[in-house]
């Protein structure tokens, strides 16, 4: 489970990216994060991964506190941030060795974790090269499989269609239902309505870091009609799909 | 229609091309650590560096050649930013990912060389305020010269730079227009890089032997008087000869007419390096960033062999390392500087230098002497202090991450032992380097085995100590903000702080050695208490402080 309680964060410039937030994601469910750019998703995202202390409020990751014991939760959790630009200088191989070595993941499951994974993601072949001869998409996958590596509890992802070819985003869809049908926790965030329709059994919808809404796609049609100042926030973000 | 170079150096400065002295008005901390340097070090090095040169100009003044102090002052600064220049040409002119954003613009490439050669103008002027100002106040004030020669002065440090800075940029470009080809573009980069440097110290040695001046010509320039030696120097660079002259002969005429050539000789190179940009500029520089995209394809089957599991510290260690050498840009100013100082000291010996091998001859008869080892002893580790903290690795550990720093928040490995990998990684360094040094010369020199061996153990704890410092510096206050890897190592004031500390570092303990004047045996004990108990105080500073500000910082 992932659990926030009242939960606030204002930047130095007085600009209040988190107001009041409380959340909670079970297990089992794909949970989506929806808003338009500048929400307060991607804060909401660095406080729950340990990146952001909050100002003030209560994190739970898996039942453990972020701000209590950093460590233990960090390792519950993988999470693949929004720009893939990391590690631009390391071999693919090399970046996977790392992450299993930060996530101390045994050497028989990590052989076979990356053979099965690289397999997936057609990235076999890349592996001797440097990310930073990759494209875009193809540094994506290799992020993706390095947070997948120590096969978390809990996966967060930030924006992970964007860059991402049709087949990969095909693959990703099914690799996140996968992932939750072992009663895990998946949460991700997304700008686009279209991506939240279609793969969230539940969402949040977030914007100058306040939830204005959470439950399941039917709710939140059923909410928005009922409210007329909601609706044309609706729209905003259905006209982001294109 | 204003000056499109003018309009460029402007931007480069504004988006961190320039000179950052670390201060930052959003952040509580930052003003501490430079204040307190400034407040510490700089009178400290400011009263030694003068009082040298007050020992320099009165021995030079008993022979009536005090003006010679001005032509050091003149030919040391130019050849300090003859090498730097070397270095930061490699670096800001190709290496930086900004050049990229430049390309495509419609502007010519001498507006860009010019651009970038004035911020590295502005850059250098920090080495002539520290090498060659003092020097002219101290002489025109012993000499009680007039308000005119400090004009003078003050118009030749304006133009001083220019010369040095030409020449390095006219052999870099033309080393990285011949390297910038095939597939093994990243490699020869570097190798060009490393050309470069080599070419500047081979030149930089040679023109500084006297042999071509006979001792009749010595001797009769001696008994000249009138300042008469300062013919010798300015060999490297000619123009410091005019600057010179028009310093000592600033109440006649013929000052003037010696300034004016000087400001018009180094007007002439800037000249000559814009007509060579043109030519040579965008044929190098063009493509220099293309990731080599020679792939060796994995077969499934070989996979097994290339997964493997490290501990996370040793792993983290060696994926810094792999950062390090990979980047051209770090590689050059982070790991190569290791390994200068030790082709400083054998390269004299190679080249057969006779002075410099009489000179090892008679360091070699001390340090034989069992009495003296003990002195021997400390100043070596006073002098590894201050190359250990030179190297600037621990120095830009934490701004080297830059946008990317998020990484290290989110990874479950604790803040210490992650401050704990970016120490060991300078002190692998820069202890590679450390042994390529001592060796040949407790060979060279024919030091005892057990007092190598113990130079060789104890020495890791100024090179613990100094990465310890320079990683505190960065983290009370990292320049994170860039968008070109080179901005993080070489427009760092880190560095350069940490270099001050370290010699700071290395004062005390050569001060510890002459008032203590310690056998060997006492020597082995007291020093490395001293550097054990300065370790354990930074780990723990860096166990507390640092990494609570490591988890505040945001990326």
């Amino acid at each position: 489970m992932i659990k926030l309680e009242h939960v606030n964060k204002t930047y130095s410039g007085g600009v209040k990216a988190a107001d009041n937030l409380s959340l909670t994601v079970r297990p089992g469910e794909i949970f989506g994060f929806l808003g338009p750019n500048g929400a307060g998703k991607t804060t909401a995202i660095k406080m729950i991964t340990g990146i952001l202390a909050p100002d003030s409020g209560r994190i739970e990751v898996n039942g453990i506190d972020i701000s209590q014991n950093p460590l233990e939760a960090k390792k519950q959790i993988g999470f693949v941030p929004d720009t893939p630009n990391m590690f631009l200088r390391l071999k693919g191989i090399e970046y996977l060795n790392f992450m299993g070595d930060i996530y101390e993941v045994p050497l028989d499951i990590r052989r076979a974790r990356i053979a099965d994974l690289c397999e997936r993601f057609e990235m076999t072949e890349a592996l001797n090269a440097q990310i930073q001869s990759y494209s875009h998409g193809m540094r994506q996958k290799i992020i993706i499989i390095g947070v997948l590596l120590h096969d978390p509890e809990v996966w967060i992802l930030d924006e992970p269609m964007t860059g991402l070819d049709p087949r990969s985003s095909f693959l990703l869809k099914e690799m996140m239902r996968e992932h939750v049908s072992n009663n895990k926790i998946l949460f991700f965030s997304t700008h686009v309505l279209d991506v939240a329709e279609k793969i969230c059994d539940r969402i949040a919808i977030i914007n100058r870091g306040k939830i204005l809404f959470t439950g399941n796609m039917t709710e939140m049609r059923e909410h928005f009609r009922k409210n007329d100042s909601l609706e044309k926030f609706f729209l905003e973000l259905t006209d982001n799909e294109e | 229609m204003r000056n499109k170079t003018w309009t460029l150096a402007k931007v480069m400065l504004k988006s961190g091309g320039g000179i950052d002295l670390g201060f930052n008005r959003h952040k509580k901390w930052s003003w501490i650590i430079p204040a307190a340097l400034f407040i510490l070090f700089i009178p400290l090095t400011l009263i030694a560096y003068l009082e040298m040169v007050g020992f320099v100009y009165q021995s030079l003044a008993v022979i009536g050649q005090e003006g010679v102090i001005l032509s050091w002052g003149l030919a040391l600064s130019s050849l300090i930013i003859f090498i730097f220049g070397i270095f930061h040409v490699v670096s800001s002119f190709y290496f930086a990912n900004d050049v990229e954003n430049y390309l495509p613009l419609p502007v010519m490439p001498r507006q860009i060389v010019g651009a970038k050669f004035l911020v590295a103008v502005l850059y250098e002027y920090i080495m002539v305020g520290i090498v060659y100002l003092p020097i002219l106040f101290y002489y025109g004030i012993q000499q009680r010269e007039g308000i005119l020669f400090y004009l003078y002065g003050l118009i030749i440090a304006v133009f001083v730079p220019i010369m040095p800075l030409v020449l390095a940029t006219l052999l870099v470009m033309l080393i990285m227009r011949v390297v910038n080809l095939g597939r093994y573009r990243e490699l020869l980069k570097i190798i060009g890089g490393l050309l470069s440097f080599v070419l500047a110290m081979t030149v930089s040695f040679s023109m500084q032997r006297f042999d071509s001046i006979t001792p009749d010509m010595l001797e009769r320039l001696l008994l000249e008087g009138n300042n008469s030696l300062t013919l010798l120097q300015s060999r490297l660079f000619p123009t410091v000869h005019w600057a010179v002259k028009s310093l000592l002969n600033y109440e006649i005429a013929q000052g003037l007419t010696n300034l004016l050539v000087f400001v018009g000789l180094s007007c002439a190179a800037f000249a000559v390096l814009m007509f060579s940009a043109e030519l040579v500029y965008f044929k190098g520089v063009i493509g220099i960033s293309e990731a080599g995209s020679s792939r060796r394809g994995v077969k499934t089957e070989h996979l097994g062999r290339l997964v493997r599991t490290r501990s996370p510290i040793i792993s983290y260690l060696l994926m810094e390392m792999r950062l390090l050498v990979r980047t051209p840009v770090y590689f050059l100013n982070c790991v190569v500087v290791n390994f200068i100082w030790p082709v400083f000291f054998i390269l004299p010996v190679i080249v057969n230098d006779d002075g410099l091998t009489e000179l090892i001859g008679q360091i070699a008869v001390y340090v034989q002497d069992p009495d003296i080892l003990g002195l021997v002893f400390g100043v070596f580790l006073a002098v590894i202090a201050f190359f250990g903290g030179s190297n600037g690795i621990a120095a830009t550990a934490i701004s080297r991450e830059g946008q990317n720093l998020y990484v290290k928040h989110y990874l479950p490995i604790s803040y210490r032992h992650q401050l704990i990998a970016k120490v060991l990684t300078g002190v692998v360094l820069s202890y590679a380097g450390l042994l390529l040094m001592i060796i040949p010369l407790a060979v060279i020199l024919k030091v005892p085995v057990y007092f190598t061996i113990l130079v060789m153990v104890i020495s890791l704890l100024p090179l613990i100590l100094t990465n310890m410092t320079g990683l505190m510096l960065d983290i009370v206050n990292p320049k994170l903000n860039w968008d070109s890897e080179q901005k993080a190592v070489k427009q760092n004031m880190n560095v350069m702080y940490n270099a001050l500390v370290s010699a700071g570092i290395g004062v005390l303990l050569t001060a510890l050695t002459f008032i203590l004047r310690p056998n060997l045996l006492a020597a082995a004990v007291v020093l490395p208490g001293v550097l054990l108990l300065g370790c354990a105080g930074m780990y723990y500073l860096l166990k507390t402080f640092g990494t609570t500000r490591f988890r505040e910082l945001e990326g």
